[in-house]
């Protein structure tokens, strides 16, 4: 076996990994939940996707979860209206009209991002909300199941892999990936060669608009209806993508595929989540395990070179002894 | 200069930052295959000049030429297409990009078919530019970083290279390779010449500059000097035209006696640590002892460890009274000072200010009970900055906006205030001009008198001669030869233990 293959099937163990260690553990964690965990997965590896296009460009954003629920409310009104035609236009158009903003925002008003995002969940929070009130009278948008077994497992599956092959395009395959990466390293350095930094930001928040669009498909396709929320309860939303972002980009050291990574980081998230649901461990004790487990993963990865140094030090010092 | 062979001209280029005039009415001209030597001391404008002729930056006034016909880049990229390239003094490649993708940063569309971007042909190509310039041990689709500093260098000359410049501005790049990348940009220089290109090529190594250069023009304190041709080269006039007064050559010591002090300041007991093996000596009160080799024997990695940044794999490094020196912070509290080769990121924050930089190590000295005033920090900096001679608009200034010497200076500075007795300094005249190596020359030799000790870790064995009480060439991580200063050794002899 080559080194590259050795290194993915080592990777792709890791969720498999963690299912067993609960399928041991925990009563009714069996292979019947392995459909569960994947749909759980879904909506946030397709975030994960919208943040991975702006944070290797060094920029922080909470919006997300905002916009997908605008792109969702917008989709599930116009789908109610238009069918599934309009249900997918209505989604797009939702999600890009928050990526648009915080673009503009940013680009023009050079404004952090992280600032400019919060802003941005506010008011898209409000007119989420508003626009709900206006079309159905009330915070909640219903479709019907026609749209909605549109994400029905397996289809979700199949929705989200078309948007890893978009990402794994756009990242590694143009241009713009290209840029976003090298902002994020050197963004001076890059304006030195005449590269529009400005320009690849703006892309790059654009770009996450259009993962915000597949997940508002699959956040409203997954119960059949979406609730406006408000008072910024939507940044609580892009935590759990985030974490499998953040374990990606420890993985994509070992193996450089950005939304594989993506997928088995969120899909070790959602796999210790279900499993500490079955263990019948209450919120407080899951959000506490998942920090831990968050810091130990990062830890790891993050001192891999230290822990290497450690281990050829001790390895010197012990054959030094041997030899005296 | 005849007119019509004239590949650049700059006619009457100013530039001020702030207060700082970097340029006067800076006026020269570079002909087709010629190799223009461009010196002066730092900060008299040299890698103004060529930024703004490579349009890193823009002048405030002035005229550019351009094979005749006026030359206004709107930005480095309109450079490149007209046929002006730069390597940078500093460091220019992106890490988290693969070898190939640093070589066509912001050229990506090159490979882009029907919307997607041909990894394997970037490859391709991108080898074939390393291969060009006989960098063929970089493999294209390595991460960048993956590779040591002098081979990512050689990317950068690589991704020049590839545009098929016109004119070639190299700034002070040579300082970064070692002796093979030398001999590659020398090569590469070479063929410019021979194809009717033309290279300015910055260098504070005046041999360098004479045996590289048809042409060398003089610049200082941003005004031009003179432009002086091969069959007239000679150093004393060169430096003179440079710092504008007589530079002696020998600014070295010049007593013969090594120090006789027994009294141990700093002791190193059998270390071993990646490429240093086995290496002992002791340090004495008052000593300036230096180290040599060659760049890969392991000596810059003895002044980590002797400041405690490196831990190592068997073996101790004792202060004075027997302290094991474990960490950064206990070689502080013995006073120990530690200025790195690698200057902009191991030894200054160059994104802060002057004043941060001095006062840093001092603060427990500045500050009144919980409280550090302004004027005690400004009093502090005049204090302990006052032969340094730094130039500088305001103690605010960034450090970043700095000369290479100047920062040397600011670096200097801080270990002073700190009031160190023990100063390693790894490499403290790299990429400096002969001025202000003469004041740290001068510098070191008070700092022996008042019986603080020195580690010299340099590659110049000029100077490790010229300054050292008792110098250790290393070879390949171990000690092959020591010699006191009243053996009155030479460079052939040390080079005989080097290699």
């Amino acid at each position: 076996m080559n080194k590259k293959a050795s290194k993915i099937i080592g990777i792709c163990v890791l969720p498999f990994l963690v299912f067993f260690i609960f399928f041991f553990l925990a009563d009714g964690f069996g292979f019947h939940t392995i459909p569960i965990i994947l749909s759980q997965s879904m909506i946030p590896t397709t975030l994960g996707l919208a943040m991975a296009c702006v944070m290797p460009a060094g920029l922080m954003d909470f919006s997300p979860g905002a916009r997908m629920i605008f792109g969702a409310i917008v989709g599930g009104v116009m789908g109610n209206s238009f069918g599934i035609i309009g249900f997918v236009l209505g989604s797009l158009i939702g999600a890009m009209v928050g990526s648009l903003a915080i673009s503009l925002l940013y680009r023009y008003l050079k404004i952090p991002s992280m600032v400019v995002s919060l802003g941005v969940v506010l008011v898209m929070e409000a007119l989420s909300d508003r626009f709900a009130t206006l079309f159905t009278g009330g915070a909640t948008v219903q479709i019907p199941a026609m749209i909605s077994n549109l994400g029905n497992y397996p289809k979700n599956v199949l929705i989200t892999l078309v948007a890893c092959l978009i990402f794994f395009y756009m990242s590694y395959k143009t241009k713009l990936g290209c840029l976003i990466n090298a902002t994020g390293n050197d963004e001076a350095m890059l304006k030195n060669m005449g590269v529009n930094v400005e320009s690849v930001k703006f892309k790059a928040f654009v770009l996450s608009g259009l993962f915000c669009f597949f997940a508002a498909m699959l956040q409203i396709c997954y119960s059949g209806t979406v609730q406006a929320l408000t008072n910024m309860s939507t940044m609580t939303m892009v935590f759990k993508p985030m974490m499998g972002v953040l374990i990606a980009m420890q993985l994509v050291k070992i193996y450089d595929n950005m939304p594989l990574m993506i997928f088995i980081g969120e899909l070790v998230i959602q796999t210790v989540f279900n499993g500490f649901i079955a263990m019948g461990w209450t919120d407080n004790i899951q959000n506490i395990v998942l920090g831990v487990f968050l810091i130990l993963v990062l830890g790891f990865s993050e001192n891999t070179a230290r822990i290497a140094e450690y281990r050829r030090k001790s390895n010197v010092r012990r054959a030094a002894r041997a030899v005296v | 200069m005849s007119e019509e062979k004239l590949m650049l001209k700059v006619e009457h280029m100013y530039k001020n930052f702030g207060i700082t005039k970097a340029l006067q009415d800076v006026s020269f001209g570079v002909r087709q295959g010629q190799i223009l030597g461009l010196i002066g001391e730092n900060g008299s404008g040299k890698s103004t000049v060529t930024s703004i002729i490579a349009a890193l930056q823009s002048a405030d006034s002035g005229t550019m030429y351009l094979e005749g016909e006026e030359y206004k880049p709107k930005n480095s990229v309109e450079a490149i297409e007209k046929g002006i390239c730069m390597i940078l003094q500093e460091k220019g490649t992106f890490d988290l990009l693969t070898v190939a993708k640093n070589i066509f940063v912001g050229k990506e569309e090159l490979f882009v078919k029907h919307g997607f971007l041909d990894v394997k042909a970037m490859n391709r190509e991108a080898q074939k530019a390393l291969d060009a310039i006989h960098a063929e041990n970089i493999r294209a689709e390595m991460p960048l970083a993956a590779l040591n500093f002098e081979d990512r260098k050689l990317v950068e000359v690589a991704r020049a290279m590839y545009s098929n410049p016109k004119i070639l501005v190299v700034d002070e790049t040579t300082t970064a390779l070692n002796r093979n990348g030398r001999d590659i940009l020398y090569e590469i220089m070479k063929e410019m010449k021979e194809n009717d290109k033309s290279v300015i090529f910055i260098s504070h190594d005046l041999d360098e500059i004479m045996s590289v250069c048809d042409t060398v023009t003089i610049l200082r304190d941003g005004v031009y000097i003179d432009t002086i041709e091969k069959s007239d080269y000679a150093a004393p006039v060169l430096r003179k035209l440079m710092v504008g007064r007589e530079v002696s050559d020998n600014y070295y010591r010049t007593d013969k006696e090594s120090c006789k002090n027994p009294e141990v300041v700093l002791k190193m007991d059998h270390v071993s640590c990646k490429d240093v093996k086995d290496v002992s000596f002791e340090l004495h009160k008052g000593e300036i002892l230096g180290f040599g080799g060659l760049g890969d024997c392991g000596m810059h990695i003895l002044g980590n460890v002797a400041f405690g940044l490196t831990d190592p794999d068997l073996g101790k490094v004792t202060a004075g009274d027997g302290t094991v020196i474990k960490d950064a912070h206990v070689a502080m509290q013995k006073k120990i000072a530690y200025i790195s080769k690698n200057r902009d990121q191991e030894t200054l924050m160059v994104s802060c200010s002057i004043k941060d930089n001095v006062c840093l190590a001092s603060y427990d000295k500045i500050a009144k009970g919980p409280f550090v005033f302004k004027k005690d920090e400004e009093k502090f900096i005049e204090e302990h900055s006052k032969g340094l001679e730094i130039k500088m608009q305001n103690t605010d200034q960034y450090v970043m906006e700095l000369s290479g010497g100047n920062k040397q200076k600011v670096a200097l500075a801080k270990w002073l205030g700190f009031g160190a007795d023990i100063f390693i300094l790894d490499c403290p005249t790299r990429g400096i001009d002969i001025g202000v190596k003469s004041n740290i020359y001068q510098l070191m030799i008070e700092l022996r008198k008042q019986g603080k000790s020195i580690i010299m870790i340099s590659e110049e064995m000029a100077e490790v001669i010229g300054m050292s009480d008792r110098v250790i060439i290393l070879k390949e991580g171990r000690i092959s030869g020591e010699f006191k200063r009243e053996e009155g050794v030479t460079e052939l002899v040390l080079i005989d233990y080097m290699v």
